[in-house]
Order: C-alpha cells, then sequence, then structure tokens
C-alpha cells in the first residue's frame, strides 16, 4: 500500500511542475483601484460591520420565510454536493422513455469508458443479460442490464465521472434520502425526467428521458450510481451495497 | 524562487493594518500567484479564479486586524480557497438555471509541460482527485500544487503538523481507493 501511496504522490509532484499556470492578472492593480473605496481598516468599524451582517442575516430568514426567495421552496435538493434533484413544472409529454444506446460486451464497455465497472455480488449468480454504453461525447454511461431470482429486470447505470446528476421530478413523484449508502443516496419514485449533465454543467439533450420505475441514486467515491427497476427500496440497498 | 523573511511581512502587514493602502498592495502583489492558483484550483475557471482572489484580497484587507502574527501565505490562501469553495457552491446552484439557457461555462483544460508527464496521466490523475471529497482534494492542492508546508497547513487548518501529517495521509489513502477501484493504470510505473 505504501509503495502505491508513494507511486501517487510521485505522480502529483510531477503533476503540479508540469502545470503551465496561466499568468496572474496584476491584482494589487484591481485590489488597490478598490481598496480607494474601502475606509481604512480598523477597530471602530467592527460593530457596525457585525450589526450589519446581523441585519442581513435576519432580511435572509424573513425572506426565506415568505418564500420571496423561490431557489429556497423550488429546490429540492440542489444544496447536496453531486446528485441534484429539482422539483419541476416541466411536462414529461413527448421524452423518450427508453433507455438507448449501443450494445456492447461488458470489457467492451470497460474500454469504452476508460474504468473498471463495479458488478453486483448479490443476489449471487447474477449475470448481466445486456450491456449498453450511453457515449455523450464527454459524458458516458454503461448500462448493465440485470434479472433479478424472482423476475424483475433492473439495470445498473455507471458513469465516467461526477455526472449523471440531474434528475428532477414533478409532483407526483417523491425522493427519500437513504442513510448508508455511499456518501449521499436517495430513494425515488413517481415519474420522472431523467438527463445528464455535462463537465461544464449543461444539460445534454440526447440523454434526457422519463422514467416512473423506482430508482436508487448514490455518490460513492465520486461517481455517480444508478440502480432502476421495480425492485422494493431495502432490496435495491442491498444491490447497491454487494457492488465490487 | 524569491525568499521573504516573516519580518519583511510584518512590517507591511503593520502599516495596513493603520491603513496604508500602498503596503497592503505591496503583500497582494507579493501573494497575489499563491492567493490566484489556490482560487483556480477550486474553481477551474480563470475569471472566476480572478474574482474570488480579488474578493478575497478585499476580505484580507477588512479583517487585517484579526490577523495577529504568523505566516501570512496560508492566511490568505486559505481566505481564498474558502471564497473559492463558496462561489462553486453558488455555481452548481446556478447550474440548473445556465444549464437551460445554455449559459454554463467551460472546464478549464490545464496545459500542462508534457515533457514531466503523459498528458493521459495527468488526465486519469485530475480525474481521480476530482472524485476525492471537497477536504481531501483541497488538503492535496494546497500541500502538493501550492506547495504549503506542513507548518503552514497547519496554520491554515489551526491543528498541530502531526495532525497535518495524518490527515494527508488519510487523503493519499482514499486517492489510492479511487484509483484501484477506477484508474488501476495509475499504478503502473512509468519513466
Amino acid at each position: 500500500m505504501q509503495h502505491e501511496i508513494d507511486l501517487l504522490e510521485h505522480d502529483l509532484e510531477r503533476l503540479s511542475q508540469a502545470i503551465l499556470y496561466q499568468q496572474t492578472p496584476n491584482l494589487s492593480r484591481k485590489v488597490g483601484q478598490r481598496l480607494v473605496t474601502v475606509p481604512p481598516v480598523g477597530g471602530p468599524r467592527r460593530r457596525w460591520a457585525l450589526v450589519g451582517a446581523a441585519v442581513a442575516l435576519a432580511v435572509l430568514a424573513a425572506a426565506v420565510a415568505v418564500g420571496s426567495i423561490p431557489p429556497a421552496r423550488d429546490a429540492v435538493a440542489d444544496f447536496f454536493d453531486r446528485i441534484n434533484i429539482f422539483q419541476t413544472t416541466e411536462s414529461p409529454e413527448g421524452l423518450p422513455t427508453a433507455v438507448t444506446g449501443t450494445q456492447l460486451t461488458l470489457q467492451e464497455a470497460e474500454a469504452r469508458l476508460g474504468q473498471r465497472l463495479l458488478l453486483p455480488t448479490y443476489p449471487e449468480e447474477l449475470t448481466p443479460s445486456k450491456v449498453l454504453l450511453q457515449d455523450f461525447g464527454q459524458v458516458k454511461a454503461a448500462v448493465i442490464f440485470f434479472r433479478h431470482p424472482d423476475g424483475t429486470p433492473f439495470a445498473l447505470f455507471e458513469t465516467n465521472g461526477r455526472v449523471g446528476k440531474g434528475l428532477p421530478f414533478g409532483r407526483t413523484a417523491s425522493a427519500t434520502f437513504v442513510p448508508g449508502l455511499g456518501s449521499e443516496a436517495y430513494w425515488l419514485e413517481g415519474l420522472r425526467i431523467v438527463e445528464y449533465y455535462d463537465l461544464s454543467g449543461r444539460v445534454i439533450p440526447e440523454s434526457v428521458r422519463t422514467t416512473d420505475v423506482n430508482t436508487l441514486v448514490w455518490d460513492e467515491g465520486g461517481f455517480v450510481y444508478r440502480l432502476e427497476g421495480q425492485l422494493a427500496q431495502e432490496e435495491a440497498v442491498r444491490i447497491a451495497q454487494s457492488l465490487q | 524562487m524569491e525568499e521573504r523573511t516573516p519580518l519583511e511581512d510584518e512590517s507591511l502587514i503593520v502599516k495596513a493594518q493603520h491603513g496604508d493602502a500602498s503596503a497592503f498592495g505591496q503583500l497582494v502583489e507579493r501573494y497575489q500567484d499563491a492567493v490566484f492558483r489556490g482560487a483556480l484550483l477550486v474553481l477551474q475557471d480563470a475569471s472566476e479564479a480572478e474574482d474570488a482572489a480579488q474578493e478575497a484580497f478585499m476580505k484580507a484587507y477588512r479583517a487585517l486586524h484579526r490577523f495577529h502574527g504568523g505566516a501570512l501565505r496560508p492566511w490568505l490562501v486559505k481566505i481564498a480557497v474558502n471564497e473559492a469553495l463558496n462561489r462553486r457552491k453558488a455555481r452548481k446552484r446556478r447550474m440548473a438555471v445556465a444549464q437551460r439557457i445554455g449559459t454554463a461555462g467551460e472546464t478549464l483544460e490545464w496545459a500542462l509541460d508534457e515533457t514531466l508527464i503523459d498528458r493521459e496521466r495527468a488526465r486519469l490523475l485530475r480525474a481521480a482527485l476530482e472524485a476525492l471529497r471537497e477536504q481531501e482534494r483541497v488538503l492535496i492542492y494546497l500541500r502538493y500544487f501550492l506547495m504549503l508546508s506542513e507548518k503552514e497547513l497547519a496554520g491554515y487548518f489551526g491543528c498541530a503538523p502531526g495532525t497535518v501529517k495524518s490527515r494527508l495521509h488519510r487523503a493519499l489513502a482514499r486517492l489510492r481507493e479511487v484509483v484501484i477501484r477506477r484508474y488501476p493504470g495509475l499504478l503502473v510505473e512509468t519513466g
């Protein structure tokens, strides 16, 4: 283990030396210009600064209380780090429902994705029935289809990075926090719009679809996974926890 | 590399604390690289990093009366990194709107000296860093990219140097976990 850490440490040092930072902007001039308008630093201002901050907080609290700050009212969970869940009034009508992609073998999907795919070790002897690769340029996802021993089909989505974060859902859907799985996890039910985002945060139009299938979505090691299938929540969590 | 003695900083700080803006300007000039790069590493966007760095210096100027000695660089970098982290969180909140109107910014591509590290290896390492928890990633940026010493990091986090050492070890162990899971090719030694 120590040898591997040393190797990574060495790589970090090499990467750090290799970065050709762009020239730092002339901040001293810009800050200097702004300082002209700022009174000298010192003790007497502090009390007023604190009063100002308190007033600002009170105004903010009042605004939130009366619902005049829409994001606090409408965004159900956008304050979470990687998985964003929003309520939306957007109609899912006309949006595709099928999960599409190029059919590949597991090994081919791994190669295209550039990373090892994790597979469930529970229930035992579960084998993928089909593997699709969704290729949205920078963003790719492998979709691995399985059939549970009780006959329920389900699909595991694995992405190539911090993507797959957009999960808007309508008034009839629900999202429940699931403790103890990855760094954050949610159980989603009801009709929802699913969309992937690119690395700069823009929605990828070709990825947009709707689903009403029960979904467990979680973030582990910085990667977002989805398990879609009409499974019970406990069973989905158990499968998710068995990924290796 | 230029060396700075704490005394030089100290005299400029005292002058700035008494309202001497030009003394503070000299401190800005001295530390603007570290402050800008700290913000840039977190935000991955040069224009946002510039705004964050400017704002960090303004906050530092207003808070200078609370600076009671020690190294100035980690103190300034901390203000800049916190400012950048706040902006990054705000950006995530804005993204839902920005993606709908197509105004979200591009992610910064790092320009690299490829004689030092292979581009693909750098890309994978960066992806692995992005997969870490925020505090682990920031710690690695501070130590390996901004070259803050363990003593400076102890000042930054307000803990003992030994604690910095163990936090750093944990962050590297987590990086190793991510690499083993997702980018095992990084553990193949290269020249």
